[in-house]
């Protein structure tokens, strides 16, 4: 991955799984370093649109997803590779360099709050880092994230309420040196001053001093894709935000040009008054 | 008309036959397709065994391996110390009488190695496995991907299969192994609890017609049987443990059909271990 190149470009895609259509011939382009937002009803692909970033529908060869049930078509590229001319290795390579924080979480039950942050280290990472080094990572996360009580030994996800799940998940994420993030609604049904406290940190850039550059580009600013079926709560931290519905994606603009937008599509997804856009300080 | 009979009389005598024999067809064409996919996931399951010890996660995947043993093995000591007493203690009194009748005391020990050390011991550890790990293992591979933590799990670069499925099978293999030798040991002390009491037999003539018995083979065949056996039930378990999707009432209906199908491998791969060896 070199500077320039977007992370993440679709030409064209096509996703028909079960022989439901989700997506037809859409492009969707994103640029280093900024925040997308995606949204949509339920129901109508977004999270499939992060799967497809990941690489995840038809996954793996696992029992249960008949081949053929699931069709991809298009180009799809991720951090300048054209993800059907990878192997499937050479896809979970691919995916070190995305920190992915999935709907509720998406935290290993059987391992505590250590053990979860720390998993794609302790996995990856075991042969260029120390265990002190992953443990100062995971406690420079913790701290910045405000979420220290967290880590107590023993202490597993089941605990946890949704939000600090999601906290644990995107401390889990940043651990690794992301170069993409990519959020499913992380601030699905929260109150808007605990929504915007959690969207400060998902903007947060997170900078280890222990100088290890786990990927080539260590250095590029993170790129976030969000997901959401409503905008209000990302609308301050948006770059461009993007509408998905029946007749597919279609880019809306900036943030003003969101508040403007005389769309129905998009009028639904939004629920702010006047007011709530006066605080927003646009 | 089709030969003097109406055809609605014809079409009624051929239905449900008719019926029946797509019936027969439709679970065939299922079978083979269940089997190739079974095939499929043990390539996967191959590939990421021989990339096992490769730096990549390799430390990740041997903790889950030493958490499997302990599960499987080690907690299981304490009933199966129960098992395997009982287990030796009812084999010789039964066959203690037999042997006596016929003045044949000596063959105790030939009794012992073949129906303990060869037979009872592979299977009813096995069976011990299934029913506490096996299910436990199906159960939980259901849980881990109906609530996203395989997705999860993929999302972070980990190969699954090398992550999840691969220490399972390696913890089986090694528990099995150690669990057999365990069972067989001690339902030896169990026999001789027996022999010592109503044959007055000293312990050193037992362990030596014990001794005696025992040939390389027999151990051959219970090491054959505990690699076969752990890797059996670890693969059945995970495969279908693995293919829940989405529902939560998948996670038992997965975790039976895991359960049966090792068990009944483990009998034909047992009863194939033992002819094979018969005919050599």
């Amino acid at each position: 991955m070199t500077h320039g190149q977007p992370p993440i470009l679709f030409e064209g895609v096509s996703l028909t799984i079960e022989g439901r259509q989700f997506f037809d011939d859409v492009d969707f382009e994103v640029t280093e370093g900024e925040t997308v937002v995606v949204a949509g009803p339920t129901g109508c692909g977004k999270s499939l649109l992060l799967r497809l970033v990941l690489g995840l529908p038809g996954m793996l060869g696992l029992p249960g997803m008949a081949a053929g049930q699931v069709e991809v078509s298009g180009v799809i590229q991720v951090c300048g590779q054209v993800m059907s001319e990878l192997c499937t290795n050479e896809i979970r390579v691919l995916r070190r360099q995305i920190g992915t924080v999935f709907r509720g979480g998406g935290l290993i039950d059987n391992m505590d709050v250590y053990r979860n942050i720390t998993l794609p280290l302790y996995y990856h990472c075991y042969d260029i880092m120390s265990s002190q080094q992953m443990d100062a990572r995971c406690r420079r996360l913790l701290a910045d994230l405000g979420i220290e009580q967290l880590d107590q030994i023993g202490r597993r996800p089941v605990t946890l309420n949704g939000l600090e799940r999601v906290y644990v998940a995107l401390a889990r994420a940043f651990i690794a040196d992301p170069y993409i993030l990519l959020l499913d609604d992380p601030a699905s049904g929260l109150e808007s001053r605990t929504a915007a406290h959690l969207m400060e940190k998902v903007i947060y850039e997170p900078q280890f001093v222990d100088g290890i550059a786990i990927h080539e580009r260590s250095d590029l600013p993170i790129t976030r894709v969000i997901v959401t079926t409503e905008l209000d709560h990302y609308l301050p931290y948006g770059d461009r935000f993007f509408v998905i519905d029946r007749m597919g994606l279609m880019e809306v603009g900036d943030r003003n040009e969101v508040i403007n937008c005389s769309l129905d599509v998009v009028k639904n997804l939004v629920a702010f008054d006047n007011r709530t856009a006066k605080n927003m300080e646009f | 008309m089709l030969f003097g009979v109406p055809a609605r009389a014809s079409k009624g005598v051929l239905a449900p036959m008719t019926r029946i024999l797509e019936g027969i067809g439709r679970q065939v064409v299922k079978w083979c397709i269940d089997f190739w996919r079974l095939l499929e996931f043990s390539i996967e399951v191959g590939a990421a065994s021989v990339s096992f010890f490769g730096r990549q996660g390799f430390r990740a995947a041997l903790r889950v391996v030493m958490q499997q043993v302990y599960f499987t093995g080690f907690q299981a000591l304490p009933f199966l110390n129960l098992l395997s007493l009982l287990i030796g203690f009812t084999v010789i009194i039964q066959s203690l009488p037999q042997l006596q009748g016929v003045g044949a005391k000596a063959l105790i020990g030939k009794i012992l190695v073949i129906s303990i050390v060869r037979e009872l011991g592979p299977i009813i550890t096995a069976m011990v496995v299934i029913t506490r790990s096996g299910s436990a293992m199906a159960a939980e591979m259901a849980t881990n991907r109906v609530t996203g933590q395989v997705e999860a799990l993929e999302g972070m670069g980990v190969n699954i299969f090398h992550y999840l499925v691969v220490p399972r099978l390696f913890g089986c293999m090694i528990s099995l192994f150690c669990m057999i030798f365990y069972f067989d040991v001690i339902a030896l002390v169990g026999g001789f609890l027996v022999a010592s009491i109503q044959l007055t037999m000293p312990f050193s003539l037992y362990l030596d017609y014990i001794y005696q018995s025992l040939s390389s083979l027999d151990l051959y065949i219970s090491f054959c049987k505990s690699m076969l056996f752990g890797g059996v039930i670890a693969l059945f378990t995970c495969y279908h443990g693995l293919r829940a999707q989405r529902a939560a009432f998948e996670i038992p209906m997965y975790a039976r059909s895991g359960v049966m199908q090792a068990m009944f491998f483990v009998f034909i791969s047992s009863a194939a271990i033992s002819a094979l060896f018969y005919w050599i």
